[in-house]
């Protein structure tokens, strides 16, 4: 059997409880002191590159302003998918409550728009150029315009 | 510092955030390894905090109880399944870890900083969730076993326990990469 500490009393100085045994074997035994300052060191490196990691990490970014993030609340996010899916399902009878207007002034309107219609295919050039060949003599507009109809 | 009475600590809570961002960030970032996910969870802590700030009554430190905060979070996330799914796409690598450490040594001291960085990592991460979590605390952090406790809602003798089984998982975990 050897005379070295084992795993379990190891494990016992590290976190910090040995008994006073282990801590006498541990003031006369070079090898077990080699070997626990051995990973303590390990822990130590390991503790040391993270915080110089984090710092840099830190230093890099400015300081955040500490607020809810309210669009990762899961019960947020299902109140907006439920209204939207309402007001999508809304659509199609939105239409249909509509009041519509009575028969007679639909045939107005209907006559008032073939009345349009009427007035623009008879005429012979673009109702826009209309003020401008207005300023022309009447025989350079009938050559131009094709003669009125 | 208000070491005698911590409620005072979170009348001025820019200063609290300003004083103690750092130590949460680490402690979410080597538990969860990844920056954005570390970095919302700390926000998270921070903010839950604020919200809850009245109810601190002062039993212990503000950072114990940051700490505390910033452990159910975590817990919270790495049961989650979305996490267990992103998990399977570490971010940070042990490598990337050892990269961090002093870059004022040799290249040959360097090499064997970042392999005994890299190990330690990779060790940690076979740890059970409670055993990672105090060994962060007290090894990373250097909270003693009372405030972990507190941390953790662990008794001292559960936290020994716990720190105990991770210094052997470690120690047994670094002697198989020999």
């Amino acid at each position: 059997m050897s005379n070295h500490l084992t795993e379990d009393q190891f494990a016992k100085c590290i976190v910090g409880r040995p008994t006073f045994e282990e801590r006498k074997h541990l003031a006369e035994c070079a090898a077990c002191g080699a070997e626990l300052d051995r990973f303590r060191g390990t822990i130590s490196v390991f503790r040391n590159a993270v915080h110089v990691g984090v710092d840099a990490r830190i230093a890099s970014q400015p300081s955040p302003l500490i607020q809810p993030v309210a669009a990762r609340d899961p019960k947020w996010r299902w109140a907006f998918v439920a209204a939207t899916a309402v007001v999508l399902a809304l659509i199609p009878f939105a239409g249909a409550n509509r009041v519509s207007p009575p028969k007679a002034q639909i045939e107005t309107d209907a006559d008032e728009l073939m009345r349009t219609v009427d007035l623009q295919l008879s005429r012979t050039i673009p109702a826009p150029m209309e003020p401008v060949i207005a300023l022309l003599p009447a025989e350079e507009t009938q050559t131009l315009s094709g003669g009125v109809q | 510092m208000n070491m005698e009475n911590p409620v005072l600590e979170l009348d001025d809570f820019d200063r609290l955030v300003e004083r103690y961002r750092t130590r949460v960030l680490r402690f979410v970032f080597v538990s969860v390894r990844d920056w954005d996910l570390a970095e919302t969870v700390t926000q998270d802590c921070f903010w839950k905090a604020y919200k809850h700030r009245n109810a601190f009554r002062g039993d212990c430190s503000a950072l114990t109880w940051l700490m505390r905060i910033a452990v159910n979070l975590v817990r919270d996330h790495t049961r989650s399944r979305r996490f267990q799914f992103w998990k399977r796409a570490e971010t940070v690598r042990g490598e990337d870890i050892g990269d961090w450490a002093d870059r004022s040594i040799s290249p040959e001291e360097r090499a064997a900083v970042n392999e005994q960085v890299e190990a330690v990592w990779e060790a940690t991460n076979t740890l059970s969730e409670r055993q990672r979590t105090v060994f962060h605390l007290r090894f990373v952090e250097d909270l003693d076993v009372g405030e972990i406790a507190a941390a953790t809602g662990l008794t001292e003798n559960a936290v020994n326990v716990h720190l105990f089984r991770a210094v052997r998982g470690i120690r047994k975990r670094l002697g198989k990469r020999k």
